[in-house]
């Protein structure tokens, strides 16, 4: 990966690396990422890993939606959306 | 009820009994629809507020019930429906369970299939929706499926009705034991097998509902519902077990089920489906890139609900003013043997509900059905879920906002797809201050006429605001669970006609049971009271409320009583009184503003107020009255005091 100074100031808050820990919340559109662990309410965690969003699952965020909305995922050949408040929970590792 | 019984009589007929099991939008319903006809009765689950359909059909020498389970991810216990379709199940054991799946997501559908065979029931896959799969690229070998998993698969497109015939030849097959189709067993990783194997070791003397394996692999998952069923003994194995499993994998024993499940389901799409992933874009996903486009999703998504308004107005007066020509004749001749109290409330009602409802609702909802059939709905949502978010809701509370509109009975039956009591409650709280037809009538009539247009418009961007905040308040007065979103995006798709008609029907259902009964006896009660007298001390009782906080002349308190039953009284009641067609010699501008405020939201209309009692209760139907009664005076007369400034 080259690194362009200027973006990567700009960007700095933002600027990710392969391997990087995240939040589901901050990878961009078209970002491919390893699911590494959920958080939160013990329901939540078994609905999104009935749905496919289980830890070691690979996901592609496929849109995001302005000021906080929520982000499409396509993981194991269907697309959900997650709210941001759930998002935020799963923890990712960008591929 | 006729069908039933005329099939009841008919005793040579064998019977079976069905239960369709699958996701959200793999076209179960299509399928119930295209096996049942006609022949279908919506009610409840006892003491639940979840739709249980069931429905029969008659072929060959069979009669076929079937019941449409509520669509589920799992078998787990996140939701009322999962716990529902699970009971089911084992306490009513129907012949045969077809398990529809979307064959364009396989993977994801074989983790309720996997749960299903757990289950150790006579079932039949429905390979759903192989057209959408083709174009995705995506075939499935359904022989390799059939072997690995031990029963009959069968591709089908329901939405053209290819496939159904050959699954209703399987499912008689498979109910007279003429084939075999209970699945084969499953295997896990070793570890996991293991630790099944000395669960079921500890329980093989017991007697229970479900199946040894079942229940022991839900031990391991910690399912509250199936801990119930056992002593403690056989709790402190499971539990010992569950946690040498979660340290061993490094994950919560529930997580490492869901994550062998789908391992194993890996493995099984892996022989038996092919992808090749199309050269181009398809025109769905071309379409996605601009309605749920960041910013551009935005502007189409207002511009496609107000000209679907416009379209709605157009097309509704023209039928209306159809209607109402027929109807006038039809007046003239009773006249001459009924009341004309009597007339007016029972008649008046009658009309009122053709002539409003049917022609704005009916298309209204046809619309309606044909943005949710296409998959529109949930892009909705997707945009709309942060300013849900604001008020404790989220994207999905859009869908029966936005049928609010139409009329608000059907709207708080919508609230039901709403995960948690709490959200249901709010959606239905928010969706009782949008303005229906009805009420769109008066803002059209008083306001846009007498008023100006952009005084119209005023109202309907302060209504939505005013919903919201309303939505906020009760979000921090009413305790309870709150989800986020987590959604299924059904791949945009040509709507069906067939779906959008049963759609409409069931809609319109709900209307002319609750809606044109309320007008009828409702009117009916009002001509008594009128004619009884009984109701001029009432003006005389509010005079001060009416005259002296609201500025409006005293007999408004009779409109806003014919009001609570058909909320367009208010518009055409005035007109009827008076014998005028003008309204600005009864009521000045302000006047008509103050009262067409209060008219949006002083109270549910009786029918919407029937509806929250049945699926919440008098108490919250009562509650969300008061309040609104409260909140249209105080503000009402808030209103009357600035505009007398400004104007």
């Amino acid at each position: 990966m080259s690194i362009n100074p200027e973006r990567c100031m700009r960007h700095r808050h933002r600027f990710r690396y392969r391997g990087d820990l995240v939040a589901l919340t901050e990878l961009k559109e078209g970002d491919r990422a390893f699911v590494v662990e959920i958080r939160g309410d013990k329901k939540i965690v078994q609905r999104l890993s009935d749905l496919g969003i289980t830890p070691n699952s690979s996901l592609t965020v496929t849109r995001t939606a302005p000021v906080d909305g929520p982000i499409e995922v396509e993981v194991r050949g269907s697309k959900l959306i997650l709210g941001k408040d759930i998002a935020k929970n799963v923890i990712v590792k960008i591929e | 009820m006729s069908t039933r019984t005329e099939y009841d009589e008919d005793l040579n007929r064998s019977n079976i009994t069905i239960a369709l099991v699958g996701n959200a939008n793999v076209g179960k319903s299509t399928l119930f629809n295209q096996l049942t006809g006609l022949h279908q009765h919506i009610g409840n689950w006892p003491g639940k507020t979840v739709e249980k359909k069931e429905g029969t059909l008659c072929y060959e020498n069979y009669k076929i019930d079937v019941i449409d389970l509520p669509g589920i991810y799992s078998l787990s216990t996140f939701s009322i429906e999962e716990l529902i379709a699970r009971e089911y199940i084992v306490s009513n054991r129907p012949d045969v369970i077809v398990n529809v799946v979307d064959s364009s997501s396989l993977e994801r559908n074989l983790f309720l299939t996997l749960q299903l065979i757990e289950m150790q029931v006579p079932m039949v896959l429905a390979l759903n929706m192989v057209d959408v799969a083709e174009r995705k690229g995506i075939t499935i070998n359904e022989v390799k499926l059939s072997e690995i998993l031990g029963i009959p698969v069968i591709k089908m497109v329901v939405s053209k009705g290819i496939g159904v015939k050959e699954l209703v030849d399987t499912i008689i097959q498979i109910a007279s034991k003429k084939i075999k189709a209970i699945p084969n067993r499953i295997e896990y990783g070793r570890d996991i097998e293991e630790r099944i194997s000395k669960i079921i070791e500890v329980i093989k003397d017991r007697e229970l509902p479900y199946p040894k394996r079942f229940v022991a692999i839900k031990l391991l998952e910690n399912d509250e519902e199936i801990k119930k069923l056992v002593d403690s003994n056989v709790l402190d194995v499971a539990t010992k077990l569950a946690n040498e499993l979660s340290e061993v994998r490094g994950y919560a024993a529930p997580i490492v089920i869901a994550s062998e499940r789908y391992a194993t389901i890996s493995k099984i799409v892996n022989e038996v489906q092919e992808v090749v992933a199309p050269q181009r874009l398809s025109l769905a996903e071309r379409l996605d890139a601009i309605l749920m486009h960041k910013y551009l999703g935005y502007p189409v998504m207002v511009g496609t609900v107000l000209s679907m308004f416009y379209a709605i107005f157009t097309i509704g007066s023209m039928l209306s003013d159809a209607i109402a020509g027929v109807l006038e004749g039809i007046a003239e001749y009773l006249s001459t043997m009924l009341h004309p109290l009597l007339l007016e409330g029972i008649w008046g009602g009658f009309v009122a509900g053709l002539t409003l409802l049917l022609p704005y609702v009916i298309p209204f909802y046809i619309l309606l059905a044909v943005l949710e059939d296409s998959g529109y709905l949930p892009r909705i949502a997707f945009l709309l879920d942060n300013i849900m978010h604001k008020i404790g809701l989220h994207g999905k509370a859009i869908i029966p906002i936005l049928m609010g509109y139409g009329c608000n009975v059907p709207a708080c039956y919508a609230c039901r797809i709403m995960e948690t009591e709490r959200e249901r409650l709010i959606t239905a709280f928010v969706v009782t201050f949008i303005p229906c037809t009805a009420r769109l009538v008066v803002i059209y009539g008083l306001v846009a006429t007498y008023v100006g247009i952009q005084w119209a418009y005023a109202f309907l961007a302060m209504s939505f605001g005013i919903a919201l905040l309303m939505g906020k308040l009760a979000y921090k007065t009413c305790k309870g669970e709150s989800y986020g979103l987590i959604m299924e995006m059904p791949t945009l798709k040509a709507p069906s006609a067939k779906v959008v008609i049963v759609e409409t029907l069931i809609r319109v259902k709900s209307i002319i049971y609750v809606v044109f009964p309320v007008y009828i006896l409702g009117g009916l009660a009002i001509a008594l009271l009128q004619l009884y007298g009984v109701l001029n001390p009432i003006e005389l009782l509010f005079e001060p409320l009416m005259k002296d906080w609201l500025g409006l002349p005293s007999f408004t308190i009779m409109l806003l009583i014919f009001g609570f039953i058909r909320k367009e009284m208010v518009l055409i009641l005035p007109a009827i009184q008076f014998g005028v067609t003008d309204l600005n010699i009864i009521f000045s501008p302000i006047q008509m503003l103050v009262l067409t405020f209060i008219a949006i939201f002083y109270a549910p209309c009786a029918a919407t107020f029937v509806m929250l009692k049945r699926e919440f209760s008098l108490r919250v139907a009562i509650y969300i009255t008061l309040v609104q009664i409260g909140f249209a005076l105080l503000f009402g007369g808030i209103l009357y005091r600035i505009l007398d400034v400004y104007l």
